[in-house]
């Protein structure tokens, strides 16, 4: 069990309840100010974040910032929330993508609600990302859907209304499934806080695809993503950036938190299904993305695909694959919000969605395909950019559990040069479409905007070490795995080396299969 | 042997009970009844003699209700009355359901507002009240004035709906009532005895101890006859609570009813109904008559038919008729977990239900104007130009629907616990998946007001609840606040 230590909670409930209130008053104000209203509460949302993240003490085996309130004593019920390391990463994206979010804001009559629904789902996630208790957590779960659903329903395109509750009832669904799960655990341990139980083999399984179910569909995985196409391509675009850069990752967190340290058994027991089923993942929605026509739908496509890596990596139950796979989430949860973002100003400007509209925009407007190329080279996983920390980490801990898997997984970043290179060269390059001659090039405020994105892209590529280290002490404890030290054994030495040449012949690869890969890089950089 | 001279054992002690029955205590325990029949009478009587008040008669009738339930808490500490937190529940709904009738301005243009319908408000939440007792005779009385009281309240709405509601629920009445009775005969003639806690446990006693049903006996005797009995018993109160396969008059009534009558018919008469089953089912549960697959696939079909008709509705009150079936369903399939039925989660589920249905009718009559219907499309785009009744409404809507962390969430979660506690992994998947299926026809007054575009229909009550009265926006932002922090009182309360 973890310690638990209360120092500084009024700041982790200030960052729940502030946003959550403020979404209040952002509803009542005038939609000419909203605007700035919104950049305001998530930029001091942003600062407390990091005030927290000062606070934090990283290597301490604790839960950090904890209060517990008893709410209901008969249901067991209370109101539980602390930090570690692992939730801390996911605050920090929530913070992070949030403000960013709101600094893209449009404005428009409908202003102040789409503050409000940002405000508020900031508000909830923080919440999932800290509740400690079962309900609790289960709470803001269900209730982080209801301002996407708004979000979807009220500003979407085409059946926004039809998609909205497709959406939602698909996650419902799967979330009731869980929640009968959790009040099994909950009754048989009389406790909705963190347990370990002594199930046995075939209940433990049952209970373990209960929460497995509301994984798989919030992040999707395969078989149940059927949602995903028609929610990414009818939301409106910053909503896609919340849907990709931090409902995904809610499933993740899931996954992380409470099924890994609950059914370490299972895990074991069906790494393989899942391994494969997260090979399969990055192949299929890696082509399927690359048959998109639609930007938005090719970057949710990549989006999963990559989320397919993350969950190679939490099975392969080490360290590094671990640790890599919350770096990842992280990570892709700052370029898939990046990438949304433009996507939506290029919609905006053009007006179309298609790939085939576009064409030779580098021309008219070169600081945008600046960029939209750096975003794509992150989302590929060049070196020097965050996702390639992210992805490298996973995959080196892939490799060490089992190297067939890390070679397969490796398939990834060929695939997704593939895709997004081909969508970078077709929008960007090749002979200027005649009605985009009047494309206007990115302002200075969106140039501004865009290049905190491109900071945190290339800075923590550059140096990763700050945010692998807020969860590496909690990674090392919850699951219970040892940091490898590469010095002491030469065993480990080796299968490193050969790690390197694995992702060599993988990196020879990718630019064999696209040759145009390294003109382009050469063009963009000029 | 020894059972039967149990029986007779059983027999004479009830003999003898009956000797006291007409002393004062009992007419003492009856007071919070007694009050509302003279409040009752009351009213009629200065409604011939002065002019029609409204306001006059919403103050006195809540003020009747106010002191019955004064008195109900009162004599229910005293006589320590089993019964007590079913009258407290009936009559505070009731109280909230009358105030916010007289709180819309508009109340004096609406053909149910007449003289007559106070007093038969009162009548009928008496009857009701009355009929909640372990006596098969009080129960058929009690169930008789508070359905007459209750039909005429339906038909006064002048609309051919409220006529066509009116006859669909006194026919309806009727028959359960003949069945009722002949139930009541067979049973009569089998034990001897009308009180319905006595006959459950017999039957309860005959099969514990395995008495032989088919020797040294005639037909008339068996527990098979019985079982006829209690079958006839419950399907009179299964017309009468709408279950399933009984319930297809429901949807009328509400639909030809008030909305404010609606909020009433789905909350008095149906948890008073319900208390009779729970007293009936919690004496059966000892034998496995309860235990039968017939009962489960009875429940799962109660709670499943009703959502699956509602998603097809477009009429609100129609919806909430059958999302109020299947919410019966849930509290009956509480007798499949916890053998005696735990009264407790039953109360549990009638307050947080009561409290979610009082708001949404009420905010519901109070967005109203006269004769119109409640068609979805009536609320298109409520929260551009009415942001706080819409707010509200999806707050009692997503309760009902189950939302965390609102009231019926609570009931939920506790149902499926029981479920799982009892083993019964089926129910409690059945139970969450009904959530599920329950969601996409709440969600369609929520996706109405909030994401389609507003149309002519909808802006005609722009101004609707600056039209009410500020006690019934009081009671309303209550139920609201109740149903948003259920979690903090629902262990308090009981």
């Amino acid at each position: 069990m973890f310690e638990l230590s209360t120092n500084g909670s009024v700041l982790l409930n200030l960052l729940i309840l502030f946003p959550i209130l403020a979404s209040i008053v952002a509803w009542r104000l005038d939609s000419s100010i909203a605007n700035i209203f919104g950049i305001i509460v998530s930029g001091i949302e942003l600062i407390l974040v990091f005030i927290v993240l000062a606070l934090f003490d990283a290597n301490m085996n604790a839960l950090q910032f904890v209060s517990d309130i008893k709410l209901n004593l008969e249901f067991n019920i209370s109101y539980f929330i602390g930090i570690d390391g692992i939730s801390l990463i996911f605050i920090l994206l929530v913070g992070i993508v949030c403000f960013l979010v709101a600094l893209n804001v449009e404005k428009n009559e409908n202003t102040n609600r789409i503050v409000s629904c940002i405000l508020a789902t900031q508000g909830l996630l923080i919440g999932v990302f800290s509740a400690l208790n079962f309900i609790l957590f289960y709470m803001f779960w269900e209730l982080s859907l209801l301002p996407v659903l708004y979000l979807i329903g009220a500003f979407g395109s085409k059946e926004k209304i039809k998609t909205a509750l497709t959406f939602f009832i698909y996650t419902f669904s799967a979330s009731l499934l869980m929640l009968v799960a959790m009040l099994y655990i909950g009754f048989s341990a009389n406790d909705f806080n963190f347990n370990i139980l002594e199930l046995d083999d075939k209940t433990r399984d049952v209970l373990f695809f209960g929460f497995m179910a509301a994984v798989a569909v919030k992040v999707p995985l395969f078989p149940l993503h059927s949602w995903l196409r028609q929610t990414y391509s009818n939301a409106p675009f910053l909503t896609s950036a919340l849907l990709s850069a931090l409902l995904s990752k809610m499933g993740m967190y899931l996954l992380i938190r409470f099924v890994y340290p609950l059914f370490p058994d299972s895990i074991i027991a069906y790494a393989d299904m899942f391994g494969i089923l997260a090979i399969f993942m990055i192949i299929y929605f890696g082509l399927v993305a690359f048959y998109k026509d639609d930007i938005k739908e090719v970057i949710a496509y990549s989006s999963v695909s990559h989320m397919g890596v993350a969950l190679l990596g939490i099975f392969s139950m080490n360290y590094l694959g671990i640790n890599g796979a919350i770096f990842l989430l992280f990570s892709h949860g700052i370029v898939s919000a990046m990438l949304f973002i433009i996507a939506g100003k290029l919609e905006l400007r053009a007006g179309s969605r298609k790939i085939e509209s576009f064409g030779g925009i580098a021309r008219v407007a070169p600081i945008f395909s600046f960029f939209f190329g750096l975003a794509v080279m992150a989302n590929v996983g060049l070196p020097l950019t965050i996702g390639f920390v992210g992805e490298f980490t996973t995959l080196l801990g892939v490799f060490y559990t089992n190297p067939i898997y890390g070679l397969l997984g490796g398939v990834t970043i060929i695939i997704s040069a593939a895709y997004m290179l081909n969508v970078y060269k077709k929008i960007f390059f090749g002979k200027l479409n005649e009605n985009l001659k009047n494309f206007k090039d990115l302002n200075l405020k969106e140039s501004l905007v865009l290049s905190i994105f491109a900071l945190l892209v290339i800075g923590l590529g550059v140096y990763p070490k700050p945010i692998l280290d807020i969860s590496k002490s909690s990674v090392n404890f919850s699951f219970n795995v040892e940091e490898r030290s590469f010095e002491n054994t030469e065993s480990m030495q080796e299968s490193k080396e050969s790690t390197n040449e694995e992702l060599d012949s993988i990196t020879n690869d990718c630019n064999d299969e696209n040759t145009e890969c390294q003109i382009q890089d050469g063009e963009n950089n000029g | 042997m020894i059972a039967m001279m149990k029986i007779q054992n059983a027999k004479f002690k009830m003999e003898k009970t009956m000797d006291n029955a007409l002393n004062l205590s009992v007419l003492f325990s009856l007071s919070h009844i007694l009050v509302l029949v003279f409040g009752a009478c009351f009213l009629l009587i200065l409604n011939v003699f002065t002019k029609f008040n409204v306001s006059l008669n919403v103050a006195l009738s809540g003020f009747f209700l106010i002191l019955s339930i004064a008195f109900s808490i009162y004599t229910g500490q005293s006589t320590q009355n089993e019964f007590f937190y079913y009258h407290l529940i009936i009559s505070v709904s009731a109280f909230f359901l009358i105030i916010l009738f007289g709180g819309a301005k508009f109340n004096k243009d609406v053909s149910i507002n007449t003289q007559e319908f106070y007093p038969l408000f009162l009548l009928m939440n008496a009857g009701f009240l009355f009929m909640i007792s372990t006596n098969l005779l009080i129960i058929l009385v009690g169930l008789e004035i508070g359905s007459l009281a209750l039909v005429s309240i339906i038909a006064l709405n002048d609309r051919q709906n409220g006529i066509e509601a009116g006859i669909k629920y006194f026919i309806m009445g009727v028959m359960a009532s003949v069945l009722y009775i002949f139930g009541v005969a067979i049973l009569y003639y089998a034990y001897g005895t009308i009180d319905i806690s006595l006959i459950s446990k017999f039957i309860g006693l005959e099969t514990s101890i395995g008495l032989d049903t088919t020797s040294a006996k005639t037909f008339f005797n068996t527990l098979g006859f019985v079982y006829i009995g209690i079958i006839f018993l419950i399907v009179a109160l299964g017309f009468k609570a709408s279950l399933i396969p009984f319930h297809t008059w429901m949807a009328d009534v509400y639909e030809g009813a008030n909305a404010i009558v609606a909020g009433a018919v789905s909350i008095i008469p149906k948890i008073a109904v319900f208390a009779i089953i729970a007293i009936l089912f919690s004496g059966l549960a000892q034998d496995n008559i309860l235990k039968n697959e017939i009962w489960t696939i009875l429940i799962v079909l109660t709670i499943t038919i009703p959502n699956i008709a509602a998603l097809i509705q477009t009429d609100i009150k129609r919806m909430m008729a059958y999302s109020s079936i299947s919410h019966s369903g849930f509290v009956l399939s509480i007798f499949l977990f916890k053998d005696m039925g735990d009264v407790f989660f039953i109360y549990r589920y009638w307050i947080l239900f009561s409290i979610a249905n009082i708001g949404f009718f009420g905010l519901l009559w109070l967005m109203g104007t006269k004769n119109e219907s409640y068609e979805l499309d009536r609320f298109n785009g409520m929260v551009k130009f009415a942001p706080i009744p819409a707010f509200l409404f999806a707050i009692f809507t997503l309760s009902l629907a189950g939302i965390p962390p609102l009231s019926l969430f609570w009931g939920k979660i506790s149902y499926i616990t029981s479920a799982l506690e009892a083993n019964n992994v089926f129910m409690a998947i059945v139970l969450a998946l009904n959530s599920a299926i329950a969601v996409v026809y709440y969600l369609k007054i929520v996706v109405a007001m909030f994401l389609k575009d507003p149309n002519e229909m909808s802006l005609s009550h722009k101004k609707a609840l600056r039209k009410s009265s500020f006690s019934a926006k009081v009671i309303i932002f209550i139920m609201a606040v109740a149903c948003a922090t259920s979690v903090f009182w629902i262990n308090f309360c009981i």
